[in-house]
């Protein structure tokens, strides 16, 4: 099969069993098992394709509207090939969880449905080579997230959740289309191989208003401070499953968005104009992010604030504009997913055997949950960056990244917030399952669907944080994408 | 005055001579009420699908119209609508009777609207225009039995003969000083190169505008429109608000560019100007209603400011994709406030209650009316993959085009209203689909297939250009092309 036929069969599973769902509304296991099976099939044709492709470029391309001069297709690179075969990876996990942690009687099959069609829509996301195909998917990721945190969502009030979830995060999207728009009409193209050799014909305060449009509305999407607002509440009280796909994989759509439109596009002197404020504004949301995680005691917000904090690390390696940091933040796509996953699930594990959402309501569940509190830890360690694991590897390259940069006193500040991240992370763990117990006498260890899925992730950190050459050299490619290869 | 009401072939013969059978058959056969509304519903859904038929090949050649590209794009939305309400509308006629007239009615309406698009001249397009009128006053007040449809009718009856007034004094005036009703040939020019706007043309075109803005539910003449469309028969407001307010529209510029030579830039920021406005007090009115169809009503105000700024931003800024941006609005909108308004309808008759609060749960017992409720909701807020988007792109496009102050402006606005009428589509979705089925005691009333058909077909049109609007942009930029040549061929 050539690559172009692979391609297609990587992106269109997940599309396929969304409209399944719609068929299939009797028979939640079925869709359920049908969800699994086309996540599986994406997750492993990308994840072949993406160790193949090294340098190469895979792209098809279809016209949409042609008097409109729009397409749509699809382009695979090392950047994307990355990028897509994490989130169908991270889908097939989460949906493997899924089969532990939710009842398909409950949930229903639309359920699922609406969780393939998130996954598959971040896919295309990943994959567009058109600015009005982009923009379609972007906004398409957003109405099943909004539907799976607003009528399954376990707080108060989800739809006020949702709501605001909605409308912020459409907020950045608008300035990305409005950037868009610009570019459109600046370029005569919204093909994206084509822009950005039109675009360094333009002034430098046009290019400077574009990007830091585009800059704006993907750290919206990336929760950055000031736009974090709709993040704790959409990822705390969206059910558990979802909370995964949005903190681990849902942000990485934010991260590609500024590498491919940012990095890609736009002529460095612009980029290195906005470097210091990018990397402060990374900064303080690593600070913010643990800051806050260390004051909540809901163990979903205090994983949902811990995004915040590590979207601040991505932040600042995308902002030094080196090769290094740039290729952290792209390894930290993945490890970030692991480590995030991991640690949502540990929190699922916990809530799953004992109802408590609360920190104060549990402890001492380690003797109960052992494997759990194994997981737990390597999740907790796997956020602070600790050596054998993976997230050691993109870490340390974006502190390296932010020296190479050579703004010394921001990169102390990021570097020190390492010790904070391990803190609340471990402070966490240790008081779910370390300590007196807290009743709970019932709670027994997870379902064994769901420590699968953990012992993926686990094994997934310990494996690439001992042998991270095939991921690096991968890595390494999608950075030369961009332009930084050195 | 050879002429005068256009050069109407088999077309309009079709419609007239349908809307006398569809009010003799049905009036004949009033005793047998079923009988009744089956024969005006096929009466008058037949009589559309022979107009449009006629507009197109092989059929075209048989009536030489006085249609242009602009009206054969705007014809058939009109009687496609047409078609739409007629079969939708046979649930209302089974309860209340009255079919003749209102098939009889119905039909003299869509007449209307197919004539001003043919009309050549000033007074042509008056007379159609108030034919349209007149049938959508007495179908306004339909219910006439309730009070509050009497009301509403009234208000807007008043308000709208006010309206057809000025604007025919706008008629009158320019006859007076030219001689000529033929439009196109009046060529007044105002601003720069021409006169002022006190001139006789100033006042001319201040009174059109005044009075068709009337019609067009421009701001601040939309005060009879909530009231209007809450309190009409479901099919009415859809047709109402799909096709009937937006000739207005279209009525104001052709008389406009007809009676103008160079009427570009200052009417053109007028537009734009009432547009910003339109679109604002539309949304901000639409945000703090609780009946379905009130808020509705506000938001088809809040779209009339998106066509008024696309076309705002075609003459004044001479921009070509602002004219295609409000052509495609007025497509768009048709056929996702048509779609919301008749799912609307069967929802609040379903259900019993026009209260958006009591309709939680609905979507999972009625879940077709209630997908085409959410699809059109979407799509009237401008998210991708639904029809709004699509036409609301060119409208925001054409403003950053400009390299104008002004347009980046009115498309920043234009952006910030699709925001915010997030702010009342959003809890109708979320509410809609709630997973407690609280819903109020259904008022159980059979359906036929006749009512869900059409909801359907608009809900999988708003899909269909949503995604693939291709076949239709041909139509369309030669209605595009033709408005611009009006304006002197910028």
């Amino acid at each position: 099969m050539s690559r172009e036929t692979l391609l297609i069969g990587g992106v269109l599973p997940g599309f396929v069993a969304a409209l399944s769902a719609l068929f299939l509304k009797r028979a939640p296991k079925l869709t359920r098992t049908i969800t699994l099976g086309a996540l599986g099939l994406s997750a492993g044709v990308l994840g072949c394709l993406a160790f193949s492709t090294g340098a190469s470029v895979t792209k098809l391309s279809y016209p949409w509207i042609p008097s409109w001069g729009i397409s749509f297709g699809l382009k695979l690179d090392a950047l994307s090939a990355f990028v897509a075969a994490t989130v169908a990876f991270m889908g097939f996990v989460d949906l493997i969880y899924c089969f532990g942690y939710t009842k398909p009687e409950e949930v229903g099959s639309s359920f699922y449905g609406w969780i393939s069609l998130f996954v598959a829509s971040m896919i295309g996301v990943v994959m567009s080579t058109d600015l009005m195909q982009f923009y379609f998917l972007w906004e398409l990721m957003l109405i099943p997230s909004t539907a799976l945190i607003v009528y399954w969502g376990t707080g108060k009030n989800p739809e006020a959740t949702g709501f605001k979830y909605f409308i912020i995060t459409h907020v950045g999207a608008l300035m990305i289309l409005i950037s868009f728009l610009w570019i459109m009409n600046a370029t005569g193209t919204s093909d994206m191989d084509l822009i950005a050799g039109r675009l360094a014909a333009l002034s430098p305060g046009v290019l400077t208003t574009m990007a830091v449009l585009l800059l704006g509305g993907f750290a919206v999407k990336m929760a950055i401070v000031p736009f974090h607002i709709w993040l704790p509440d959409a990822h705390s009280e969206a059910p558990l499953p979802v909370s995964v796909l949005l903190s681990a994989v849902m942000m990485d759509m934010g991260i590609y968005g500024m590498l491919r439109f940012l990095l890609g596009v736009f002529p460095s002197g612009i980029l290195q104009s906005l470097s210091l404020p990018v990397m402060i504004f990374g900064v303080i949301s690593q600070w913010y992010g643990g800051l806050e995680a260390l004051g909540q005691t809901q163990m979903k917000r205090i994983a949902a604030y811990s995004t915040i904090s590590q979207m601040g690390y991505v932040l600042f390696g995308i902002g030094s504009f080196t090769r290094t940091g740039v290729s952290g933040s792209v390894l930290h796509i993945l490890n970030h997913g692991l480590a995030k996953a991991l640690l949502f699930m540990t929190v699922g594990s916990v809530i799953h055997a004992t109802g408590a959402h609360d920190l104060d309501e549990v402890g001492g569940l380690g003797r109960k949950m052992p494997l759990s509190a194994l997981f737990g830890i390597t999740a907790a360690f796997g956020l602070a960056g600790a050596p054998p694991l993976s997230s050691f590897h993109s870490e340390w390259r974006i502190f390296a990244g932010g020296f190479d940069s050579g703004r010394t006193t921001v990169s102390v500040m990021a570097v020190a917030c390492s010790v904070l991240t391990a803190y609340y992370a471990l402070r966490m763990i240790i008081r779910m399952f370390f300590g007196p117990g807290t009743g709970h006498e019932n709670a027994r260890e997870s379902p064994p669907a769901m420590l699968a899925a953990m012992a993926v992730l686990a094994l997934s950190s310990v494996l690439i944080g001992f042998v991270p050459r095939p991921l690096s050299v991968l890595v390494d490619y999608a950075v030369k994408t961009l332009g930084l290869g050195g | 005055m050879k002429g005068m009401v256009g050069n109407t072939g088999a077309v309009m013969a079709a419609l007239a001579s349908g809307a006398v059978v569809a009010f003799a058959v049905s009036t004949l056969t009033r005793s047998k009420r079923a009988l009744s509304w089956v024969l005006g519903g096929l009466v008058s859904a037949g009589a559309f699908t022979v107009a449009i038929a006629l507009l197109f090949p092989p059929y075209r050649s048989w009536n030489y119209m006085g249609l242009d590209e602009l009206g054969l794009f705007l014809a058939p939305v009109g009687l496609a609508l047409g078609i739409a309400v007629a079969g939708y509308s046979t649930r209302y006629m089974r309860e209340s009777g009255g079919a003749g007239r209102y098939y009889g009615l119905l039909v003299l309406m869509v007449t209307g609207v197919v004539g001003i698009l043919a009309a050549r001249d000033t007074l042509g397009v008056y007379l159609y225009f108030e034919l349209m009128s007149v049938s959508s006053y007495c179908l306004v007040s339909f219910r006439k039995e309730d009070r509050a449809p009497v009301d509403a009718g009234l208000k807007y009856v008043v308000l709208n003969a006010t309206g057809s007034t000025l604007a025919l004094m706008g008629i009158a005036l320019s006859y007076l000083y030219t001689g000529s009703t033929a439009l196109g040939a009046v060529g007044w020019a105002i601003g720069p190169q021409g006169s002022g706007l006190l001139s006789p043309g100033g006042l001319a075109l201040a009174l059109t505008v005044a009075g068709l803005g009337v019609k067009s539910a421009m701001v601040p003449f939309h005060t009879w429109l909530p009231d209007a469309y809450s309190y009409a028969p479901a099919g009415v407001s859809a047709i109402m608000s799909g096709i009937v307010t937006e000739m207005g529209f279209i009525t104001m510029l052709k008389l406009i560019l007809g009676e103008f030579s160079h009427p570009s830039r200052p009417f053109g920021y007028l537009l734009m100007f009432m547009a910003v406005i339109t679109m604002t007090v539309g949304n901000l009115g639409a945000l703090s209603q609780k009946d379905i169809k009130r808020m509705l009503s506000y938001s088809s105000i809040a779209q009339m400011g998106y066509m008024m700024a696309g076309m705002g931003m075609g003459i004044g800024l001479g921009l070509l994709d602002g004219v295609r941006g409000s052509l495609f609005h007025v497509l768009t909108h048709a056929s996702m406030k048509a779609g919301a308004f008749l799912a609307a309808g069967l929802l609040i008759d379903a259900l019993g209650t026009r209260d958006i609060r009591k309709m939680q749960g609905a979507g999972h017992r009625y879940p077709v009316i209630s997908g085409v409720l959410v699809v059109s909701c979407l799509s009237l807020a401008g998210i991708p993959g639904f029809a709004g988007f699509m036409s609301k792109w060119w409208i925001y496009r054409a403003g950053l085009e400009s390299g104008t102050g002004t347009g980046a402006f009115v498309s920043i606005m234009a952006i910030l209203n699709s925001l915010c009428s997030l702010g009342y589509y959003l809890p109708l979705m979320f509410i809609l689909f709630k997973k407690e089925k609280r819903a109020e005691a259904p008022v159980e009333s059979s359906r036929t297939p006749w009512e869900i058909v059409p909801v359907v077909v608009l809900g999988f049109a708003v899909l269909f250009l949503g995604l693939y609007p291709v076949p239709v942009l041909k139509v369309l930029d030669a209605a595009a092309l033709r408005t611009m040549a009006l304006l002197g061929g910028m």
